[in-house]
């Protein structure tokens, strides 16, 4: 670890700091990590930031307040399936594991105010020469924002199915490990759409914020970005355009769309999609089109960096 | 040394490998940046000129996960950022953020996390940009000790003072070009004045010397013989007849001499002799 070799221990004049104990000067002879380590490094660093740690409490409020909101119903269905076990309402529950992973407007929320978050104070205050006089890339510097965000996002959606299933077990009527065995497919699902949705959703809003250095701009966008492109396709919907592949165009339903084809193997009959030839295969496209664009626009702007 | 524009801070961004050379090659610390940017940025620290720091976060953060940034584990770089705020006078500050701090602490906090990973080469732009005096003889004194820490520094500055005080090397750039370079008491010694300055009597004092045949530039504002300034005394190559001349002037007057130096050139001069 670090040397003992303490050289030069004169003091030097200090104002308005109060009594100063020099220590001098140890070198660092310890262990150095490369880039991987300072990819991790900028990874902890972003999530905890998102999250509010190390921040005033005013930060932690908006990001574990809606994880708490996107509990509730997951407490709600197993609470009432405790109420009800042995009796004529026992299985009844509100929604499936696919309609729960899709509770887009708080995934929209969260990351029109963490990904603004993480990435546009670096820009407005200059910190990017900081960061990029380290070992690391403008490659590397995406990745940990994309993972950082992309985690985060996962955690979000997949602890409150966590709580969901779990306590669905312990209340299910026929033993927790037939319940196990019954839904062992959501063991596979909801890992898989949930990582599908975080993906989509930390690029698209990382993207969005890297074109701004202002987050209260970013996050504005994020939401703008989606209602725009959900009211064109709706429009599109309505009046029939483009063989009726209209809702494509839905920035914030594309990845909806994926998490049918994993849970269902096909589009919901409820989608504006449905019937339409092709339509699943075209929404795995315009999903990847999405994802593909993002990044580009993201290892785009740190370009400059890229060496 | 260079005015604005004279591609200082370019410099810095082609040794940190940010910047490609439109030719040749840039080498640090024995790694080739153009081949090896990120071998070269792993021993190199770097204080940029303008404002650079999280304003939210306090300094013990901004410092350690820099240091974690450039490779050290999360604990050595705690405690990496605990001794290099300490050592730049930042230990009872360091869990405040930034924001709060004056221009002075800030750049306290910048020259901290230049040195948290203990680089072989530390890059300061700009170290007294903000500060008032005594700030800038604080900021002067840290940098003049980064040497006995086994930190070699290249500074980036406009002004001579900072490099006459801390650097024993100049160069000189203009406009992207190399106008100078040299150690630092030649270039000094080569602006060809002294500059003695008295607590009183300066008239007297110009007096004398020019009757002993030296030649001297005063400033007629501070001229009046009761009166303490400062004048500069035209030297030729050997400098050694006419300070003792000087030092014989001023105990025959018996005048309190403040200060006794090598004229600090201006900028303009020190181009002008380099373009020469």
């Amino acid at each position: 670890m670090e040397g003992a070799a303490v050289t030069d221990v004169r003091g030097v004049g200090l104002r308005g700091t109060g009594a100063v104990y020099d220590r001098g000067y140890r070198p660092y002879d310890g262990e150095r990590g490369g880039r991987a380590a300072a990819v991790m490094a900028l990874f902890k660093a972003s999530v905890r930031r998102a999250i509010g740690l190390r921040r005033p409490w005013r930060q932690k409020v908006l990001p574990f307040g809606l994880l708490g909101i996107v509990c509730i119903p997951a407490a709600v269905n197993v609470g009432i399936g405790y109420a009800t076990r042995n009796s004529p309402l026992e299985g009844f529950s509100f929604f499936t594991y696919r309609e729960y992973v899709g509770v887009s407007s708080s995934l929209l929320l969260f990351v029109a105010v963490c990904a603004p978050d993480v990435i546009c104070p670096d820009r407005r205050q200059r910190v990017l020469p900081l960061i990029f006089a380290r070992p690391l890339t403008g490659t590397d510097y995406v990745l940990a924002k994309l993972a950082a965000i992309g985690s985060l996002v996962f955690a979000f959606s997949f602890l409150p199915q966590v709580l969901l299933f779990v306590g669905q077990t312990l209340v299910s009527k026929d033993g927790s490990l037939n319940y196990v065995r019954d839904n062992a497919e959501v063991l596979w699902k909801v890992p898989l759409t949930v990582a599908v949705l975080a993906a989509y959703y930390a690029a698209m809003s990382l993207a969005v914020s890297s074109l701004t250095p202002r987050r209260i701009v970013a996050g504005a966008s994020i939401f703008g970005i989606t209602i725009i492109s959900s009211t064109v396709a709706a429009i599109l919907h309505e009046v029939g355009a483009l063989d009726g592949r209209g809702p494509l165009f839905n920035i914030l339903g594309l990845p909806l769309l994926v998490r049918d084809l994993i849970f269902l193997g096909h589009l919901h009959e409820d989608s504006d999609l449905a019937g339409v030839t092709g339509a699943g295969a075209l929404a795995v496209v315009a999903y990847l089109t999405v994802l593909g664009l993002s990044v580009g626009v993201l290892l785009w702007r740190y370009r400059w960096a890229e060496r | 040394m260079g005015a604005n524009g004279a591609g200082k801070t370019t410099l810095f961004r082609l040794l940190l490998g940010l910047a490609r050379p439109s030719e040749g090659d840039v080498e640090v610390c024995g790694r080739a940046v153009t081949t090896d940017p990120i071998g070269a940025r792993a021993r190199l620290g770097y204080m940029p000129e303008h404002d650079c720091l999280p304003l939210d976060q306090t300094a013990a953060d901004v410092v350690s996960t820099l240091g974690e940034l450039s490779g050290l584990p999360a604990r050595a770089a705690r405690q990496r950022a605990s001794e290099v705020l300490d050592l730049v006078g930042l230990d009872e500050a360091r869990f405040r953020p930034v924001g709060g701090f004056s221009t002075g602490m800030r750049q306290r906090v910048k020259l901290a996390q230049s040195l948290v990973a203990d680089p072989e080469l530390a890059l300061l732009d700009e170290p007294t940009a903000g500060l008032d005096p005594t700030g800038r003889e604080e900021m002067l004194a840290l940098v003049a000790r980064l040497s006995s820490f086994g930190i070699s520094v290249l500074l980036a500055t406009h002004l001579l003072d900072d490099v006459a005080k801390v650097c024993d090397h100049v160069l000189m750039l203009d406009a992207g070009r190399l106008v100078v370079s040299g150690p630092t008491e030649t270039l000094l010694q080569q602006t060809g004045k002294l500059t003695v300055e008295v607590n009183a009597g300066i008239g007297r004092l110009a007096s004398a010397l020019a009757e002993r045949g030296l030649t001297v530039v005063t400033d007629d504002a501070v001229s009046g013989d009761g009166e303490g300034g400062t004048l500069d005394v035209v030297v030729g190559a050997d400098p050694g007849p006419v300070l003792d001349t000087i030092r014989d002037t001023l105990a025959d007057l018996g005048l309190p001499l403040q200060r006794l130096s090598s004229r600090a050139a201006s900028l303009d001069e020190a181009f002008t002799r380099g373009d020469r």
